[in-house]
């Protein structure tokens, strides 16, 4: 090997790694196994199956498939669905599921013969509840990444009293069972799986493994003749295709910044964001090498925060009406509206509609320069 | 021969089936959730798999040892919200609690 063909092939190896394709939205990770990307694949036509009441949807229901919300800018992105959930806010600030009503999750439609039968269009809404709440599809990638994160590392950003007085408070919600909650908006959820599985059932009346029965009429069992599709109706290997194909399914690579960019970076941290929006967690040990020791922008710490009474709607776990999960700023350039419940049209609104403990973020965001506030809004719409 | 052969296993099954279905009944089960209800002698639980959520009837005996907090604690002190481990054992008439560790005390 001549001189110059070695110096060529050393750059060559520490250009590479720069040269690394962009990911973009519906990728998988970098760095899965054949089989993984095989089952990646295999899992994507079960996110997309549209399921008819042949094939057991419903009777209840919000959607006919996973890729119908998930959709935009393809399947795993945001979707123009908003659905309904209610709770029941107790005295001694027990938060009431109501599952004897329904659950909290109020399905907007329901199959032909549930209709006939019933002669409603949707689920009825629970008359114990104390408070309504309008919820948009999330993105939902990265989300193998967020699985990954260790507890530990979630409860290290705690900081329920404020001991640092920096007026932040984040604490973790916990699911019924105890076990600390990271995934929906609430942080109710503590796995990728388990919220795969439920959403089979709350979402699509799509009964499976995990959740072998139909959940109730408003607290009233499915008429007879109604739902005939044996359950469960996926089998454990559809459900196994699906938490595949989500958990694999890539953090889209952020744009490069410019100098505004890369001030409005800055600014996040300077003003405040980043103490809630925390910009890198690591995720740990995992069965899948491209999800194990993984630094990943997350740009959420996956606790709870006080958001003001503006935000608040309904109770759900630990989380009190006005406590939201930080939310992952993950494919903001294709978001065209913002919250939890998409009331925000732009970023600025959305900056605008923190309170809480966000209040004093919110307060230098709007203090700032308008070139510094660009600057920022830039660095956002590069995720 | 064939046709008998298939027969005869169906048979088989179908005879075979009520015999593990009961075997089933009496299997230990646990569950892990969130008090809803108290009532006499029994208790509902909120459990369930992600935004899926299910109430459980779980029927408690005198011979139902409930502890927590480090000690054993009455029936009439368990209340909604508390976060509790119920190992139970399934029978014709429902869910018997056998042993009941309260978790976590509602907030």
């Amino acid at each position: 090997m001549t001189r110059a063909r070695g110096w060529a092939l050393l750059a060559l190896a520490l250009l590479a790694p720069a040269c690394e394709r962009a990911l973009k939205p519906g990728d998988p990770l970098r760095g899965l196994t054949r089989r993984e990307r095989r089952r990646f694949a295999r899992g994507k036509v079960v996110f997309d199956r549209v399921f008819t009441p042949e094939k057991g949807l419903g009777p209840l229901f919000n959607s006919t498939a996973c890729g119908e919300c998930h959709e935009k800018p393809t399947a795993g992105g945001r979707g123009d669905e908003v659905e309904v959930h209610a709770t029941a806010l107790k005295k001694g600030g027990v938060c009431d599921p109501l599952v004897e009503e329904g659950g909290f999750v109020v399905q907007q439609h329901t199959t032909p013969a549930l209709k006939q039968a019933l002669g409603i269009d949707q689920e009825p809404f629970p008359p114990s509840a104390t408070a309504r709440a309008k919820r948009t599809t999330a993105e939902i990638f990265a989300r193998g990444l967020l699985d990954a994160v260790p507890e530990s590392v979630i409860l290290a950003y705690a900081d329920p009293d404020d001991k640092n007085h920096d007026g932040i408070s984040g604490r973790p919600n916990r699911f019924v069972d105890g076990r600390l909650g990271r995934f929906g908006r609430k942080a109710l959820v503590p796995t990728l799986d388990e919220f795969n599985a439920g959403a089979f059932s709350a979402e699509m009346g799509i009964t499976n493994p995990a959740v072998r029965a139909e959940e109730t009429i408003g607290g009233q069992p499915i008429p007879a003749g109604v739902d005939p599709v044996a359950d469960p109706e996926i089998d454990q290997h559809a459900l196994d295709l699906t938490n595949a194909f989500v958990r694999f399914l890539a953090l889209p690579t952020p744009a490069k910044l410019g100098r505004e960019g890369r001030r409005g970076r800055e600014l996040f941290s300077q003003i405040g964001c980043a103490a809630c929006h925390v910009p890198t967690l690591r995720t740990g040990e995992s069965p899948v090498p491209a999800l194990r020791n993984k630094e990943f922008a997350a740009y959420t710490d996956l606790l709870l925060h006080d958001m003001g009474p503006d935000m608040a709607d309904i109770c759900l776990g630990l989380a009190t009406p006005s406590e939201f999960r930080t939310e992952p700023l993950i494919d903001l350039r294709h978001a065209d509206n913002y919250l939890h419940d998409g009331r925000a049209a732009t970023l600025q609104l959305a900056i605008a509609a923190h309170g809480g403990e966000a209040a004093g973020a919110r307060d230098r965001f709007k203090a700032l320069p308008p070139g510094d506030q660009n600057a920022l809004i830039a660095f956002l719409k590069s995720l | 021969m064939q046709r008998l052969n298939r027969t005869v296993a169906l048979v088989a099954m179908l005879l075979l089936l009520p015999a593990a279905l009961s075997a089933q009944e009496e299997l230990p089960h646990t569950y892990r959730g969130t008090v809803h209800a108290v009532h006499a002698g029994s208790v509902d639980l909120v459990t369930g798999v992600g935004y899926a959520l299910r109430l459980v009837h779980l029927r408690m005996q005198p011979t139902t040892h409930i502890s927590g907090e480090g000690g054993p604690i009455a029936p009439d002190d368990v209340r909604p919200g508390d976060v509790m481990r119920a190992d139970c054992r399934l029978t014709a008439d429902g869910i018997v609690a056998e042993r009941i560790e309260l978790k976590r005390r509602a907030p």
